[in-house]
């Protein structure tokens, strides 16, 4: 239990399938209070809390739009009421859509880019000013992906976003540094979830296997470890970094 | 060839017009067909902790990288609609390549036009358009202090970024260049100075 007593923000987490999700799981069970967030899945997310607490964990979920800079601010003043300071704050609401270059309409744009980096700023801001003024040594783990290592045909503003989030962490790597705040980022393979669906038994999902070298694909709790770990005192030393929990799958491809 | 330059900083959209017009290349007016592409995101916002970066400067930064994806993607479906091949860069600055203090938003905004670039380069290239990324180094008004992390000693001479610019866009010279970035940085890249970043300086 490397969490214990700790309060954690995970954002976009109330999916059943979703990456969030893994990383409430993995959180919680080393013994974080988990915030969960999301701008909908209600029903899911109550699913979500109610299994956490089942289990003897504190969870509860936090409804707002990570693109509103004051919804964000409201939020972890509930949080810090409710739970408890931040100790790490997981900006990982993000979407996904895709379209040949020269057709992506303004709005895939707008709104990958509000959400995957304005929504990732808003919170890692947010959540670095606290932990500032509390004192606390703390953690933010963003959620960006293989994209920021390889480039993949009809996805230029998705790997863009994410591409923005790993300049965002390294600088607030740097700049959190002496405060003894980490700011790390992973970065997920693929895993079958609302963002990145797939028909089982379709030739998309045998193409998608064949590239990646461990063989299947990846499991939400598997990104919650990696970010568990970036959490605990384990990784006190380790900011700045790019971990990649992908199988391999981009090994060799950048 | 026919160019654009949109949201350049100044001093280099001169240099780069100058250069480009006194070697046989005309400048596309308004609404006329172009071939050729430089974009940036103007002189970059410096100075600012992420920390304190304000809703007002964030906005400006990603109002900065619409318009300049929103001017690749029209010249990029021009010359689909027209099956013409064309030349793409995009103009980016130092902290892409490695993060220093108070340069955030450059960092965030030439990062995301980087791979932007970079997957248009995969999606476009087989439609004959090459696009490629330019790393431009710190030029003035970027504080004269920054040289000191130069190993060369100096900031660059928008010429110097030009010159690099005109290589790319030329389909003799570099042709068969497509998706790369090239840094015209003086080195800055591959050290940083003794005595650190002079934009931490004073607080």
């Amino acid at each position: 239990m490397r969490l214990a007593g700790k309060v954690a923000l995970v954002t976009g987490a109330a999916r059943r399938r979703g990456i969030g999700r893994g990383i409430v799981e993995a959180l919680a069970a080393e013994g974080a209070a988990v915030a969960i967030n999301d701008v909908g899945a209600e029903d899911e997310a109550a699913e979500l809390v109610e299994q956490l607490e089942r289990q003897g964990a504190t969870a509860r979920f936090y409804r707002a739009d990570v693109t509103d800079r004051d919804a964000v601010e409201q939020m972890l003043s509930a949080i810090e009421r409710e739970l408890g300071p931040l100790y790490a704050a997981c900006p990982n609401a993000g979407l996904a859509r895709w379209a040949p270059f020269e057709q992506i309409p303004d709005a895939d744009f707008d709104a990958m880019v509000s959400v995957n980096v304005t929504g990732g700023f808003n919170v890692a801001q947010a959540a670095a000013r606290r932990m500032l003024e509390a004192g606390t040594r703390g953690r933010i783990v963003l959620t960006s992906s293989v994209h920021v290592q390889m480039s993949f045909a009809q996805c230029a503003i998705y790997g863009a976003t994410k591409q923005a989030l790993r300049a965002l962490a390294d600088t607030l790597a740097i700049e959190l540094a002496p405060a003894g705040i980490t700011v790390n980022h992973i970065g997920p393979g693929w895993v079958r979830s609302d963002l990145a669906d797939v028909d089982a038994g379709s030739d998309v999902e045998r193409t998608m296997l064949a590239q990646i070298p461990a063989g299947r694909e990846a499991r939400p709790i598997e990104m919650g470890k990696a970010v568990a770990f970036l959490c605990s005192d384990d990784a006190e030393y380790v900011t700045g970094e790019f971990l990649r929990v992908d199988g391999g799958y981009v090994v060799g491809k950048y | 060839m026919r160019y654009r330059l949109e949201h350049l900083n100044p001093a280099l959209e001169q240099a780069l017009d100058a250069l480009l017009s006194s070697t046989g290349h005309a400048r596309a007016d308004a609404g006329a067909d172009a071939d050729a592409l430089v974009v940036g995101i103007g002189a970059p916002q410096l100075g600012t902790a992420l920390l304190d970066v304000e809703p007002q400067a964030w906005e400006e930064a990603i109002g900065r990288m619409r318009a300049a994806f929103v001017a690749v993607r029209a010249l990029a479906s021009e010359l689909v609609a027209r099956e013409a091949p064309g030349r793409v860069v995009v103009v980016v600055d130092p902290p892409v390549l490695r993060a220093a203090e108070r340069t955030g938003l450059p960092a965030v905004a030439g990062a995301f036009l980087t791979t932007l670039a970079q997957v248009a380069a995969l999606d476009l290239g087989p439609r004959g358009i090459a696009v490629n990324v330019l790393v431009a180094g710190w030029m003035a008004p970027a504080p004269a202090a920054l040289a000191q992390g130069v190993p060369l000693g100096r900031l660059a001479d928008p010429d110097d970024v030009a010159r690099a610019c005109a290589f790319l866009l030329s389909p003799d010279q570099a042709a068969y260049v497509n998706g790369a970035t090239l840094a015209v940085d003086g080195g800055w890249f591959i050290t940083k100075a003794d005595g650190g970043n002079p934009l931490t300086a004073g607080g």
